[in-house]
């Protein structure tokens, strides 16, 4: 299971990815932040936006965490952790405060009024008019229950699929271990999935 | 796991991967603008705050921040370290006169001396006073004890005068026309001609005792009077001791020569002519003593230099201060930012661990709050 978790498709190419165990020690040269910047800036909003559901406060949270990371750039030592596993790092506590801040989950199960997630649009291919109604319903439902998830399992979510992290990356990043990561994914995957079978919502196939 | 149940979360996976958010394109526009231009100030005060710690960070880490907050800072502290020490320059030096801190003792005793109404002349030791120029130059009281007439009081005064190089000898002659004046004499004098510095006067006069504020008035008035000191000292205690010791000798004397008159055998009449004679010579040492006495009693030594070196001001006499004098000075401003250094840890390091004290908490609190928020259901 944890393999197939792993191997997740459209995940972006990370120059300051954390190293697989048994690797050769890691590089310790700092990455050009604006190419940093430019590989991660989707990944981060993706993950960031999952988390909070929000586009405001997603575009918010993203470009204050790059901020910071850009402040910082210079004192931050890639010996330490991958720089990427650092910037979510920064993002996540941003995210988490102002999920905080704004009441937690006060808005967080916002209802999607025409189909499109609240948290932006999504990538997707031309279809025609059916096809487009019909993958859009099918999103919508599957935001809510994304929606409905705890946070924790919703960030799980959203460092996997929605950023493309691998397991390792998401432990560096939550502070779990990669193996803790596998097995809590697994969980937050079968929830999520119980609740689309559940009354409401139909089961994504 | 069932691989059934696998490949329905790799599905599940597949589809929430295809619907992952995307940002807009004026937010990666403007995002990648403020990248490249590096997060300027104007991108900072314009990003929207989301939190209090958010707000008061960029109130005074932010750039418009740190222009006023820096220099604030600074000036604040450059005022606090220079107003202490100049108040700690002047609580060490302020109240010294010119003539040290023996004179300045001195002069509390005869000011409390005064105030009591009690004679400070009681006390064996010389009781030094001194005045500082500026003091004279207040019109201040001339110095003057009471009950002095019923003992044996020496005085003295040291006048220090400036003027120009070609005014000394005019301020010599009135030297004199004062000693004359007041029916005194110049015990010495010496008058050098030449430039600033260099040309000058010293006189050392004897003034009457009863003429002695008076002349010293009117000395203090022939230039510019740099300083002025007068000191008493009370030698009640060595004339009497001199009176007793010829009183002693006569009676003495009296007793011998009687029986000298007694005496026929040569040689113990030797013996008491010696005894009379060294009993004479004690009269003659005791009676010149006493003369000694009332000529230091009656006529007040006086001693007036004319200056002619530039700066030579009262309370500062650089013709005395070098190099000892510029290390103390250094040492003592060192010593005194030490002090303001050690004051500035002493408030500074209590706050300083309150502070991280208050950091640790308020960490430790955020840490606490996301994990609270992460264990939401």
């Amino acid at each position: 299971m944890l393999t197939a978790l792993e191997a997740v498709p459209g995940s972006a190419a990370d120059p300051g990815a954390l190293p697989v165990a048994g690797s050769p020690p890691p590089t310790v040269a700092r990455p050009d932040f604006e190419s940093f910047y430019r590989t991660n800036r989707d990944d981060l909003y993706a993950y960031v936006a999952g988390m909070l559901r929000d586009r405001t406060a997603a575009e918010d949270v993203t470009a204050l965490a790059f901020e910071r990371s850009f402040r910082k750039w210079r004192s931050f030592d890639p010996a330490r952790g991958s720089a990427r596993g650092w910037v979510f790092g920064i993002a996540r506590n941003a995210a988490l405060d102002e999920l905080r801040r704004r009441g937690r989950e006060r808005s967080t199960d916002r209802e999607v009024a025409d189909g499109e997630p609240a948290w932006g649009a999504t990538g997707s291919a031309p279809d025609g008019p059916v096809e487009a109604a019909e993958r859009r319903e099918q999103r919508a439902r599957l935001d809510r229950a994304v929606g409905r998830l705890s946070v924790a399992d919703r960030e799980l979510v959203a460092l996997k699929f929605h950023a493309g992290l691998t397991n390792v990356e998401i432990a560096e990043i939550t502070g779990l271990s990669a193996s803790n990561v596998g097995t809590r994914l697994s969980r937050a995957m079968t929830r999520l999935r119980e609740i689309l079978a559940g009354p409401g919502e139909e089961m994504v196939q | 796991m069932s691989h059934e149940t696998e490949n329905e979360h790799g599905e599940l996976g597949r589809l929430l991967t295809a619907s992952r958010p995307r940002p807009s394109e004026e937010f990666t526009d403007r995002l990648d603008r403020a990248v490249a231009d590096g997060f300027p100030s104007e991108w900072v005060e314009e990003r929207p705050s989301r939190s209090f710690a958010d707000r008061l960070r960029r109130r005074f880490t932010g750039h418009s921040g740190r222009r006023v907050l820096l220099p604030a800072m600074a000036g604040l502290c450059g005022i606090l370290f220079v107003a202490a020490v100049v108040i700690k320059a002047g609580e060490s030096t302020g109240p010294e006169s010119p003539a040290g801190p023996e004179a300045t003792t001195a002069a509390q005793q005869m000011d409390e001396a005064g105030q009591g109404g009690a004679v400070a002349v009681d006390k064996t030791p010389p009781l030094a006073v001194s005045r500082d120029a500026a003091e004279a130059a207040d019109g201040a009281a001339p110095l003057s004890v009471s009950g002095a007439k019923a003992r044996k009081v020496a005085r003295n005064a040291h006048i220090r005068l400036g003027t120009e190089p070609d005014g000394v000898q005019e301020a010599a002659n009135r030297v004199v026309e004062v000693v004359d004046r007041y029916h005194g004499f110049v015990l010495n004098s010496d008058v050098t001609d030449g430039p600033a510095g260099r040309a000058g006067a010293e006189f050392a006069l004897r003034i009457p005792a009863g003429s002695l504020e008076k002349a010293i008035a009117d000395l203090s008035g022939i230039a510019d009077l740099r300083s002025r000191s007068q000191s008493l000292t009370d030698i009640t205690a060595p004339v009497s001791g001199a009176e007793k010791r010829l009183r002693k000798a006569g009676s003495r004397i009296q007793v011998l020569m009687a029986e000298l008159d007694e005496t026929t055998d040569p040689v113990e009449r030797q013996k008491l002519e010696n005894r009379i004679r060294a009993k004479q010579w004690i009269v003659r040492a005791a009676r010149n003593q006493l003369k000694r006495f009332e000529r230091r009693v009656d006529y007040a030594p006086v001693s007036v230099t004319v200056t002619t070196a530039e700066g030579d001001r009262a309370g500062d006499e650089p013709s005395r201060w070098g190099l000892s004098n510029a290390l103390d000075d250094a040492g003592r401003i060192l010593g005194v930012a030490a002090g303001v250094g050690v004051l500035a840890l002493v408030v500074a390091i209590p706050v300083g661990l309150v502070v991280l004290i208050a950091l640790a908490i308020n960490r430790a609190w955020v840490r606490r709050a996301r994990r609270r928020v992460l264990e939401k259901e």
